[in-house]
Protein backbone atom coordinates (compact mmCIF):
# COMPACT_ATOMS: atom_id res chain seq x y z
CA UNK A 1 0.00 0.00 0.00
CA UNK A 2 2.50 2.09 1.13
CA UNK A 3 4.62 1.33 -2.33
CA UNK A 4 1.90 2.48 -3.93
CA UNK A 5 1.10 5.44 -2.98
CA UNK A 6 5.05 6.33 -3.01
CA UNK A 7 4.38 5.44 -6.62
CA UNK A 8 1.25 7.98 -7.36
CA UNK A 9 3.45 10.86 -5.44
CA UNK A 10 6.55 10.29 -7.50
CA UNK A 11 4.33 10.42 -10.66
CA UNK A 12 2.16 13.58 -9.48
CA UNK A 13 5.86 15.06 -8.50
CA UNK A 14 7.02 14.06 -12.15
CA UNK A 15 4.05 15.44 -14.34
CA UNK A 16 3.84 18.44 -12.41
CA UNK A 17 7.49 19.12 -13.58
CA UNK A 18 6.94 18.94 -16.79
CA UNK A 19 3.84 20.73 -16.59
CA UNK A 20 5.65 23.40 -15.42
CA UNK A 21 8.69 23.02 -17.91
CA UNK A 22 5.92 23.00 -20.45
CA UNK A 23 5.04 26.34 -20.57
CA UNK A 24 6.42 27.76 -18.01
CA UNK A 25 10.55 27.95 -17.23
CA UNK A 26 12.54 25.19 -19.22
CA UNK A 27 15.60 23.76 -18.66
CA UNK A 28 17.77 24.27 -21.88
CA UNK A 29 18.61 20.61 -21.46
CA UNK A 30 14.56 18.78 -21.05
CA UNK A 31 14.21 20.30 -24.41
CA UNK A 32 10.55 20.61 -23.54
CA UNK A 33 10.63 23.97 -25.29
CA UNK A 34 11.72 22.16 -28.33
CA UNK A 35 9.08 19.82 -28.03
CA UNK A 36 6.39 21.95 -27.90
CA UNK A 37 7.25 23.67 -30.48
CA UNK A 38 7.54 20.56 -32.69
CA UNK A 39 3.52 19.11 -31.54
CA UNK A 40 2.91 22.86 -32.80
CA UNK A 41 4.72 22.37 -36.06
CA UNK A 42 3.52 18.90 -36.62
CA UNK A 43 -0.13 19.47 -35.49
CA UNK A 44 -0.60 22.86 -37.83
CA UNK A 45 1.27 20.74 -40.84
CA UNK A 46 -1.67 18.44 -40.19
CA UNK A 47 -4.12 20.85 -40.30
CA UNK A 48 -2.72 22.90 -43.32
CA UNK A 49 -2.87 19.83 -45.43
CA UNK A 50 -5.99 18.56 -44.62
CA UNK A 51 -7.70 21.87 -44.70
CA UNK A 52 -5.60 22.48 -48.73
CA UNK A 53 -7.48 18.94 -49.97
CA UNK A 54 -11.14 19.39 -48.33
CA UNK A 55 -10.36 23.40 -49.86
CA UNK A 56 -9.72 22.39 -53.22
CA UNK A 57 -12.15 19.33 -53.35
CA UNK A 58 -15.31 21.59 -52.23
CA UNK A 59 -14.11 24.54 -54.56
CA UNK A 60 -12.67 23.65 -57.58
CA UNK A 61 -14.79 24.15 -59.96
CA UNK A 62 -14.97 22.52 -63.42
CA UNK A 63 -14.61 25.40 -66.22
CA UNK A 64 -12.52 26.10 -69.35
CA UNK A 65 -15.43 25.11 -71.38
CA UNK A 66 -14.44 22.40 -71.94
CA UNK A 67 -18.14 20.93 -72.55
CA UNK A 68 -19.07 23.84 -74.99
CA UNK A 69 -16.00 22.88 -77.38
CA UNK A 70 -17.26 19.14 -77.16
CA UNK A 71 -20.86 20.47 -77.98
CA UNK A 72 -20.01 22.87 -80.61
CA UNK A 73 -17.44 20.54 -82.90
CA UNK A 74 -19.52 16.89 -81.81
CA UNK A 75 -16.21 15.57 -80.19
CA UNK A 76 -17.52 12.03 -79.07
CA UNK A 77 -13.81 11.56 -77.60
CA UNK A 78 -10.96 13.43 -75.18
CA UNK A 79 -7.54 13.84 -76.55
CA UNK A 80 -6.22 11.88 -73.33
CA UNK A 81 -4.51 9.09 -76.18
CA UNK A 82 -2.57 9.99 -79.22
CA UNK A 83 -4.30 10.62 -82.25
CA UNK A 84 -4.61 7.46 -84.70
CA UNK A 85 -4.78 5.07 -81.79
CA UNK A 86 -7.82 2.35 -81.53
CA UNK A 87 -7.94 4.03 -77.77
CA UNK A 88 -8.34 7.56 -79.45
CA UNK A 89 -11.20 6.49 -81.72
CA UNK A 90 -12.82 3.75 -81.18
CA UNK A 91 -15.99 4.53 -83.33
CA UNK A 92 -13.01 4.34 -86.16
CA UNK A 93 -12.53 0.59 -85.34
CA UNK A 94 -13.86 -1.56 -87.95
CA UNK A 95 -15.50 -4.57 -85.92
CA UNK A 96 -14.85 -7.02 -88.70
CA UNK A 97 -10.61 -6.20 -88.52
CA UNK A 98 -8.84 -8.07 -85.78
CA UNK A 99 -6.60 -5.63 -84.43
CA UNK A 100 -4.70 -9.05 -82.62
CA UNK A 101 -0.76 -7.96 -84.21
CA UNK A 102 0.70 -11.66 -83.75
CA UNK A 103 -1.50 -14.73 -84.16
CA UNK A 104 -0.39 -15.92 -80.61
CA UNK A 105 -0.40 -12.98 -79.08
CA UNK A 106 -3.81 -11.19 -77.22
CA UNK A 107 -5.43 -8.58 -79.06
CA UNK A 108 -4.59 -5.79 -76.41
CA UNK A 109 -1.05 -4.06 -77.44
CA UNK A 110 1.53 -4.18 -74.25
CA UNK A 111 1.49 -0.97 -73.55
CA UNK A 112 0.52 1.51 -69.95
CA UNK A 113 -2.24 3.13 -71.29
CA UNK A 114 -4.19 -0.15 -71.71
CA UNK A 115 -3.37 -0.98 -68.12
CA UNK A 116 -5.35 1.97 -67.20
CA UNK A 117 -7.93 2.99 -69.81
CA UNK A 118 -10.36 -0.38 -70.79
CA UNK A 119 -10.07 -1.33 -74.47
CA UNK A 120 -13.03 -0.60 -76.21
CA UNK A 121 -15.06 -3.61 -76.87
CA UNK A 122 -14.77 -3.65 -80.41
CA UNK A 123 -17.44 -6.45 -80.65
CA UNK A 124 -19.85 -4.36 -79.05
CA UNK A 125 -20.26 -2.13 -82.36
CA UNK A 126 -23.43 -2.53 -83.67
CA UNK A 127 -23.36 -3.40 -87.42
CA UNK A 128 -24.87 -5.20 -90.53
CA UNK A 129 -22.15 -7.57 -91.24
CA UNK B 1 -2.01 28.38 -21.86
CA UNK B 2 -1.98 24.72 -21.36
CA UNK B 3 -1.78 23.34 -24.98
CA UNK B 4 -0.39 19.67 -24.63
CA UNK B 5 -0.36 17.08 -21.94
CA UNK B 6 2.13 15.89 -20.47
CA UNK B 7 2.33 12.67 -22.45
CA UNK B 8 1.97 14.26 -25.38
CA UNK B 9 5.68 16.48 -24.69
CA UNK B 10 7.62 13.70 -23.16
CA UNK B 11 6.34 11.78 -26.47
CA UNK B 12 7.57 14.61 -28.27
CA UNK B 13 11.07 14.85 -26.48
CA UNK B 14 10.85 10.63 -26.91
CA UNK B 15 11.04 11.63 -30.82
CA UNK B 16 13.62 14.08 -30.52
CA UNK B 17 15.76 11.43 -28.89
CA UNK B 18 15.70 9.51 -32.36
CA UNK B 19 15.06 11.80 -34.78
CA UNK B 20 16.40 9.55 -37.80
CA UNK B 21 14.18 7.17 -36.63
CA UNK B 22 11.56 9.11 -36.18
CA UNK B 23 12.04 11.00 -40.11
CA UNK B 24 12.28 8.01 -41.66
CA UNK B 25 9.53 6.04 -40.48
CA UNK B 26 7.23 9.31 -41.52
CA UNK B 27 9.28 9.30 -45.34
CA UNK B 28 8.13 6.03 -45.28
CA UNK B 29 4.65 6.20 -44.42
CA UNK B 30 4.66 9.21 -46.81
CA UNK B 31 6.05 7.15 -50.01
CA UNK B 32 3.07 3.93 -49.17
CA UNK B 33 0.62 6.33 -48.91
CA UNK B 34 1.68 8.34 -52.23
CA UNK B 35 2.20 5.41 -54.13
CA UNK B 36 -1.12 3.48 -53.24
CA UNK B 37 -3.32 7.03 -53.55
CA UNK B 38 -2.54 7.88 -56.52
CA UNK B 39 -3.62 5.08 -59.39
CA UNK B 40 -6.81 4.85 -57.35
CA UNK B 41 -7.32 9.00 -57.33
CA UNK B 42 -6.14 9.08 -60.90
CA UNK B 43 -8.17 6.06 -62.34
CA UNK B 44 -11.30 7.84 -60.65
CA UNK B 45 -10.63 11.32 -61.59
CA UNK B 46 -9.89 10.45 -65.29
CA UNK B 47 -13.36 7.90 -64.97
CA UNK B 48 -14.94 11.72 -63.43
CA UNK B 49 -13.93 14.15 -65.58
CA UNK B 50 -15.02 12.15 -68.96
CA UNK B 51 -18.16 11.34 -67.70
CA UNK B 52 -18.53 14.95 -67.30
CA UNK B 53 -17.24 15.93 -70.37
CA UNK B 54 -18.60 13.39 -72.68
CA UNK B 55 -21.98 14.05 -71.67
CA UNK B 56 -21.73 16.85 -73.63
CA UNK B 57 -20.76 15.31 -76.63
CA UNK B 58 -23.44 13.19 -79.42
CA UNK B 59 -24.82 9.99 -78.19
CA UNK B 60 -24.28 7.75 -81.23
CA UNK B 61 -21.81 7.75 -84.45
CA UNK B 62 -22.71 5.92 -87.45
CA UNK B 63 -20.17 5.35 -90.04
CA UNK B 64 -21.06 3.66 -92.87
CA UNK B 65 -19.36 0.55 -93.75
CA UNK B 66 -17.95 -2.00 -96.41
CA UNK B 67 -15.72 -4.88 -96.01
CA UNK B 68 -12.73 -4.52 -94.24
CA UNK B 69 -12.95 -0.55 -94.98
CA UNK B 70 -15.15 2.73 -94.05
CA UNK B 71 -16.96 4.26 -96.63
CA UNK B 72 -18.01 8.22 -97.07
CA UNK B 73 -21.05 8.65 -95.35
CA UNK B 74 -23.72 10.65 -97.99
CA UNK B 75 -24.79 13.45 -96.47
CA UNK B 76 -28.61 14.53 -96.85
CA UNK B 77 -29.32 10.47 -97.18
CA UNK B 78 -27.63 9.61 -94.12
CA UNK B 79 -29.34 12.51 -92.09
CA UNK B 80 -32.69 11.44 -93.72
CA UNK B 81 -32.48 8.15 -92.28
CA UNK B 82 -31.13 8.98 -89.10
CA UNK B 83 -34.17 11.40 -88.34
CA UNK B 84 -36.40 9.15 -89.53
CA UNK B 85 -36.18 6.85 -86.36
CA UNK B 86 -38.05 8.07 -83.36
CA UNK B 87 -35.88 9.38 -80.18
CA UNK B 88 -33.33 11.01 -82.62
CA UNK B 89 -33.49 14.76 -81.85
CA UNK B 90 -30.79 15.67 -84.75
CA UNK B 91 -27.74 13.72 -87.06
CA UNK B 92 -25.06 16.28 -87.48
CA UNK B 93 -22.21 14.79 -90.16
CA UNK B 94 -19.30 15.20 -89.05
CA UNK B 95 -15.85 16.12 -91.74
CA UNK B 96 -12.77 14.64 -89.39
CA UNK B 97 -10.01 12.42 -89.86
CA UNK B 98 -6.51 11.57 -89.06
CA UNK B 99 -3.31 12.75 -90.83
CA UNK B 100 0.27 13.37 -90.82
CA UNK B 101 0.85 16.33 -88.88
CA UNK B 102 4.09 18.78 -88.42
CA UNK B 103 5.38 16.71 -85.48
CA UNK B 104 3.15 13.80 -85.20
CA UNK B 105 -0.46 12.14 -86.58
CA UNK B 106 -3.12 14.90 -85.32
CA UNK B 107 -7.07 14.91 -85.63
CA UNK B 108 -8.34 16.85 -88.46
CA UNK B 109 -11.65 18.10 -87.73
CA UNK B 110 -13.56 20.26 -90.87
CA UNK B 111 -16.17 23.01 -89.05
CA UNK B 112 -18.52 24.99 -90.91
CA UNK B 113 -19.74 28.23 -89.70
CA UNK B 114 -22.62 27.23 -87.90
CA UNK B 115 -20.22 25.07 -85.70
CA UNK B 116 -18.25 28.37 -84.96
CA UNK B 117 -21.05 30.72 -83.93
CA UNK B 118 -21.75 27.72 -80.92
CA UNK B 119 -17.71 28.47 -80.24
CA UNK B 120 -18.09 31.86 -80.38
CA UNK B 121 -20.21 31.77 -77.40
CA UNK B 122 -17.42 31.08 -74.76
CA UNK B 123 -14.22 31.89 -76.95
CA UNK B 124 -12.72 34.62 -77.89
CA UNK B 125 -13.30 32.96 -81.67
CA UNK B 126 -14.74 35.66 -84.22
CA UNK B 127 -14.12 33.83 -87.04
CA UNK B 128 -14.05 30.18 -88.47
CA UNK B 129 -10.98 28.85 -89.74
CA UNK B 130 -10.97 30.69 -93.21
CA UNK B 131 -9.30 28.52 -96.20
CA UNK B 132 -5.74 28.25 -95.64
CA UNK B 133 -5.98 28.78 -92.37
CA UNK B 134 -5.95 26.61 -88.78
CA UNK B 135 -6.93 26.39 -85.23
CA UNK B 136 -4.89 24.50 -83.43
CA UNK B 137 -4.61 22.50 -80.20
CA UNK B 138 -1.66 23.59 -77.89
CA UNK B 139 -0.30 20.16 -78.80
CA UNK B 140 -0.27 20.33 -82.28
CA UNK B 141 3.49 22.29 -82.40
CA UNK B 142 5.71 21.53 -79.39
CA UNK B 143 7.33 24.15 -77.10
CA UNK B 144 10.49 23.64 -78.90
CA UNK B 145 9.35 25.43 -82.39
CA UNK B 146 10.90 28.55 -82.92
CA UNK B 147 9.64 31.66 -82.96
CA UNK B 148 6.00 32.80 -82.78
CA UNK B 149 3.77 29.50 -83.41
CA UNK B 150 0.96 31.62 -84.93
CA UNK B 151 1.37 32.61 -88.44
CA UNK B 152 3.36 29.40 -88.89
CA UNK B 153 2.60 27.38 -92.03
CA UNK B 154 1.74 23.74 -91.09
CA UNK B 155 2.34 20.85 -94.00
CA UNK B 156 -0.23 18.22 -93.15
CA UNK B 157 -0.62 14.84 -95.11
CA UNK B 158 -3.72 13.04 -95.86
CA UNK B 159 -5.12 11.85 -98.73
CA UNK B 160 -3.66 14.95 -100.17
CA UNK B 161 -0.66 17.32 -98.83
CA UNK B 162 -1.90 20.63 -97.58
CA UNK B 163 -0.19 23.32 -96.54
CA UNK B 164 -2.32 25.56 -93.94
CA UNK B 165 -1.44 28.74 -91.79
CA UNK B 166 -2.12 28.56 -88.07
CA UNK B 167 -4.74 31.28 -87.34
CA UNK B 168 -5.26 30.60 -83.37
CA UNK B 169 -4.27 27.92 -80.69
CA UNK B 170 -6.36 27.02 -78.61
CA UNK B 171 -5.39 27.31 -74.78
CA UNK B 172 -4.09 24.87 -73.01
CA UNK B 173 -6.87 24.62 -70.51
CA UNK B 174 -8.75 22.75 -72.88
CA UNK B 175 -6.34 20.33 -73.37
CA UNK B 176 -7.91 17.63 -73.01
CA UNK B 177 -10.35 18.16 -75.44
CA UNK B 178 -8.66 19.55 -78.46
CA UNK B 179 -4.89 18.90 -77.66
CA UNK B 180 -3.83 17.16 -81.24
CA UNK B 181 -6.91 18.23 -82.74
CA UNK B 182 -6.67 20.59 -86.23
CA UNK B 183 -9.69 22.66 -86.71
CA UNK B 184 -9.84 23.76 -90.80
CA UNK B 185 -12.22 25.43 -93.01
CA UNK B 186 -14.79 22.68 -94.37
CA UNK B 187 -13.46 22.79 -97.84
CA UNK B 188 -9.53 22.05 -96.64
CA UNK B 189 -10.60 19.46 -94.46
CA UNK B 190 -12.86 17.90 -97.57
CA UNK B 191 -9.69 18.31 -99.76
CA UNK B 192 -6.89 16.88 -97.20
CA UNK B 193 -8.81 13.91 -95.97
CA UNK B 194 -10.37 13.27 -99.89
CA UNK B 195 -14.10 13.66 -98.96
CA UNK B 196 -16.58 15.06 -101.91
CA UNK B 197 -18.99 17.39 -101.38
CA UNK B 198 -22.38 15.81 -100.03
CA UNK B 199 -20.22 13.05 -98.03
CA UNK B 200 -19.23 13.08 -94.14
CA UNK B 201 -17.15 11.29 -92.53
CA UNK B 202 -19.89 9.97 -89.95
CA UNK B 203 -22.91 11.37 -88.20
CA UNK B 204 -23.09 12.54 -84.67
CA UNK B 205 -26.72 11.78 -83.53
CA UNK B 206 -28.19 13.43 -80.23
CA UNK B 207 -31.27 11.64 -78.95
CA UNK B 208 -34.20 12.64 -76.64
CA UNK B 209 -33.10 10.52 -74.42
CA UNK B 210 -29.68 9.24 -73.29
CA UNK B 211 -30.87 6.60 -71.55
CA UNK B 212 -33.13 5.28 -75.07
CA UNK B 213 -29.77 5.42 -76.96
CA UNK B 214 -28.97 2.00 -76.83
CA UNK B 215 -32.99 1.07 -77.33
CA UNK B 216 -33.28 2.55 -80.47
CA UNK B 217 -29.93 1.10 -82.30
CA UNK B 218 -31.81 -1.60 -83.91
CA UNK B 219 -34.31 1.21 -85.51
CA UNK B 220 -31.11 3.00 -86.81
CA UNK B 221 -29.58 -0.39 -88.33
CA UNK B 222 -33.10 -1.04 -90.28
CA UNK B 223 -33.48 2.95 -91.28
CA UNK B 224 -29.89 3.05 -92.97
CA UNK B 225 -29.78 1.83 -96.79
CA UNK B 226 -26.12 0.58 -96.11
CA UNK B 227 -24.20 -1.36 -93.77
CA UNK B 228 -23.44 1.02 -90.92
CA UNK B 229 -21.45 0.42 -87.77
CA UNK B 230 -23.04 2.58 -84.51
CA UNK B 231 -20.71 3.44 -81.32
CA UNK B 232 -22.68 4.54 -78.59
CA UNK B 233 -21.26 6.99 -75.84
CA UNK B 234 -20.91 4.25 -73.66
CA UNK B 235 -18.52 2.31 -75.47
CA UNK B 236 -16.19 5.55 -75.25
CA UNK B 237 -17.09 6.12 -71.52
CA UNK B 238 -16.06 2.57 -71.50
CA UNK B 239 -12.11 3.31 -72.08
CA UNK B 240 -12.41 5.88 -69.53
CA UNK B 241 -14.41 4.98 -66.45
CA UNK B 242 -12.90 2.31 -64.24
CA UNK B 243 -14.99 -0.47 -63.63
CA UNK B 244 -12.74 -3.71 -65.30
CA UNK B 245 -9.80 -5.96 -64.06
CA UNK B 246 -7.13 -3.36 -66.09
CA UNK B 247 -7.61 -0.83 -63.31
CA UNK B 248 -7.78 -2.88 -60.78
CA UNK B 249 -4.46 -4.24 -62.42
CA UNK B 250 -3.10 -1.30 -62.53
CA UNK B 251 -3.99 -0.44 -58.93
CA UNK B 252 -2.70 -4.36 -57.52
CA UNK B 253 0.54 -3.31 -59.31
CA UNK B 254 0.88 -0.32 -57.41
CA UNK B 255 -0.34 -1.56 -53.87
CA UNK B 256 2.12 -4.67 -53.98
CA UNK B 257 5.14 -2.24 -52.94
CA UNK B 258 3.22 -0.47 -51.40
CA UNK B 259 1.88 -3.41 -49.56
CA UNK B 260 5.28 -4.37 -48.50
CA UNK B 261 6.70 -1.36 -47.25
CA UNK B 262 3.44 -0.89 -45.13
CA UNK B 263 4.51 -4.77 -44.01
CA UNK B 264 8.25 -3.51 -43.07
CA UNK B 265 6.72 -0.26 -41.52
CA UNK B 266 4.36 -2.15 -39.06
CA UNK B 267 7.31 -4.79 -38.53
CA UNK B 268 9.69 -2.08 -37.72
CA UNK B 269 7.11 0.46 -35.23
CA UNK B 270 6.13 -2.74 -33.37
CA UNK B 271 9.93 -4.48 -32.33
CA UNK B 272 10.74 -0.34 -31.94
CA UNK B 273 7.58 -0.10 -29.39
CA UNK B 274 8.31 -4.20 -27.69
CA UNK B 275 12.11 -3.54 -27.60
CA UNK B 276 11.38 -0.35 -24.78
CA UNK B 277 10.75 -2.33 -22.40
CA UNK B 278 13.11 -1.51 -20.05
CA UNK B 279 12.40 2.22 -20.05
CA UNK B 280 8.35 1.12 -19.38
CA UNK B 281 9.76 -1.28 -16.37
CA UNK B 282 11.49 1.93 -15.25
CA UNK B 283 8.90 4.41 -16.02
CA UNK B 284 6.06 2.30 -14.06
CA UNK B 285 8.51 1.40 -11.21
CA UNK B 286 8.89 5.32 -10.80
CA UNK B 287 4.81 5.63 -10.80
CA UNK B 288 3.45 5.80 -14.19
CA UNK B 289 -0.11 4.25 -14.74
CA UNK B 290 -0.58 1.56 -17.63
CA UNK B 291 -2.66 3.91 -19.31
CA UNK B 292 0.05 6.58 -19.48
CA UNK B 293 2.35 4.43 -20.80
CA UNK B 294 0.27 3.40 -23.25
CA UNK B 295 -0.39 6.96 -23.87
CA UNK B 296 2.87 7.82 -24.67
CA UNK B 297 3.50 5.05 -26.82
CA UNK B 298 0.74 5.76 -28.78
CA UNK B 299 1.07 9.71 -28.73
CA UNK B 300 4.99 8.98 -29.90
CA UNK B 301 3.30 7.11 -33.15
CA UNK B 302 0.25 9.55 -33.81
CA UNK B 303 3.04 12.42 -33.91
CA UNK B 304 5.03 10.28 -36.33
CA UNK B 305 1.69 8.93 -38.17
CA UNK B 306 -1.06 11.75 -38.54
CA UNK B 307 1.70 14.38 -40.43
CA UNK B 308 2.78 12.01 -42.14
CA UNK B 309 -0.19 10.51 -43.48
CA UNK B 310 -1.51 14.22 -44.09
CA UNK B 311 1.09 15.07 -46.20
CA UNK B 312 1.34 11.93 -48.33
CA UNK B 313 -2.42 12.90 -49.10
CA UNK B 314 -1.77 15.99 -50.32
CA UNK B 315 0.89 15.18 -52.09
CA UNK B 316 -0.60 12.31 -53.68
CA UNK B 317 -3.66 14.68 -54.15
CA UNK B 318 -1.29 17.24 -55.86
CA UNK B 319 0.28 15.07 -58.43
CA UNK B 320 -3.22 14.01 -59.80
CA UNK B 321 -5.07 17.15 -59.39
CA UNK B 322 -3.09 19.78 -59.62
CA UNK B 323 -3.92 21.74 -62.74
CA UNK B 324 -1.93 20.73 -66.32
CA UNK B 325 -1.11 17.93 -64.73
CA UNK B 326 1.02 15.88 -67.48
CA UNK B 327 2.88 12.59 -66.24
CA UNK B 328 0.09 10.31 -66.29
CA UNK B 329 0.21 11.23 -69.92
CA UNK B 330 3.64 10.33 -70.54
CA UNK B 331 3.63 6.92 -68.31
CA UNK B 332 -0.03 5.61 -69.08
CA UNK B 333 -1.34 7.06 -72.68
CA UNK B 334 1.75 6.73 -74.75
CA UNK B 335 2.54 10.38 -75.00
CA UNK B 336 6.08 10.44 -76.25
CA UNK B 337 6.29 14.33 -76.39
CA UNK B 338 4.30 17.44 -75.77
CA UNK B 339 1.63 15.77 -73.66
CA UNK B 340 -1.95 17.25 -72.56
CA UNK B 341 -2.29 18.57 -69.48
CA UNK B 342 -4.94 17.19 -67.31
CA UNK B 343 -7.62 19.09 -65.63
CA UNK B 344 -9.20 16.83 -63.75
CA UNK B 345 -12.24 16.40 -61.54
CA UNK B 346 -12.04 15.92 -57.54
CA UNK B 347 -14.94 15.43 -56.45
CA UNK B 348 -15.72 12.41 -54.46
CA UNK B 349 -11.69 11.90 -53.97
CA UNK B 350 -11.52 12.72 -50.43
CA UNK B 351 -13.44 9.15 -49.91
CA UNK B 352 -10.34 7.55 -51.41
CA UNK B 353 -8.00 9.68 -49.43
CA UNK B 354 -9.95 8.76 -45.69
CA UNK B 355 -9.58 4.76 -47.08
CA UNK B 356 -6.03 4.75 -48.61
CA UNK B 357 -5.30 6.65 -44.84
CA UNK B 358 -7.28 4.43 -42.45
CA UNK B 359 -5.49 1.40 -45.14
CA UNK B 360 -2.25 3.02 -43.68
CA UNK B 361 -2.85 4.10 -39.81
CA UNK B 362 -4.59 1.17 -38.74
CA UNK B 363 -2.32 -1.46 -39.56
CA UNK B 364 0.55 1.29 -38.36
CA UNK B 365 -0.98 2.49 -34.84
CA UNK B 366 -2.11 -1.50 -34.14
CA UNK B 367 1.32 -2.51 -34.24
CA UNK B 368 2.35 0.01 -31.69
CA UNK B 369 -0.46 -0.34 -29.64
CA UNK B 370 0.12 -4.16 -29.37
CA UNK B 371 3.45 -4.18 -28.42
CA UNK B 372 2.44 -0.75 -25.73
CA UNK B 373 -0.15 -2.68 -23.75
CA UNK B 374 2.26 -5.58 -23.23
CA UNK B 375 4.76 -3.26 -22.03
CA UNK B 376 1.97 -1.84 -20.21
CA UNK B 377 0.40 -4.47 -18.38
CA UNK B 378 3.80 -6.27 -17.80
CA UNK B 379 5.11 -6.54 -14.25
CA UNK B 380 8.06 -3.45 -13.98
CA UNK B 381 10.28 -6.31 -12.20
CA UNK B 382 9.96 -8.37 -14.70
CA UNK B 383 10.46 -5.57 -17.47
CA UNK B 384 13.83 -4.67 -15.41
CA UNK B 385 15.35 -7.70 -15.36
CA UNK B 386 14.47 -8.68 -18.66
CA UNK B 387 16.91 -6.27 -20.17
CA UNK B 388 18.93 -9.43 -23.02
CA UNK B 389 16.67 -11.69 -22.56
CA UNK B 390 13.38 -10.23 -24.71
Amino acid sequence: MLFREKKWSAKAVLLQKMQQHSFCTSQPCDRFDLSRKIILSLFGITLLCLTLVLLDVHLRTPGNHEEQIIQAINLSNLSIVPSGRPLRHPEGVIPSVNLKFSPSLGSIMINAEYLLLNPPQYSKSYSIP
Amino acid sequence: MRFASPTWLWAARDMLRHPSEAILTALALISVIVVAAVPMLLSHGLSNTAQRLLDSGPSLVVRKLAAGHWLPMPVEDGVKAAESVTGVLSAVPRIWGVVGGPESVTTVMGVSESDVQTLKRFSDLTKSPARGEAFIGPGVLSASSNGDKVEELLLLNGQKELSVKVGKIFSGKNSMVVHDIILLHESDARKLLGLEKGFSSDLAIHVFHEQEADAIIPDLLDAFPWPVAITTKQDTLKIYTASGDRRAGLIYLALIPSLLGLALIVTAGYRGTRSRFYEAGLLKSLGWTSQDIVGFFMCKAALIAFPSVSLGITLAYALVYWPAVSWPAYLFFGWQNNPPGLYLNSSGSFGILIQVSAGILVPYLAANLWPAIKNATADPHVLLQAEGKM
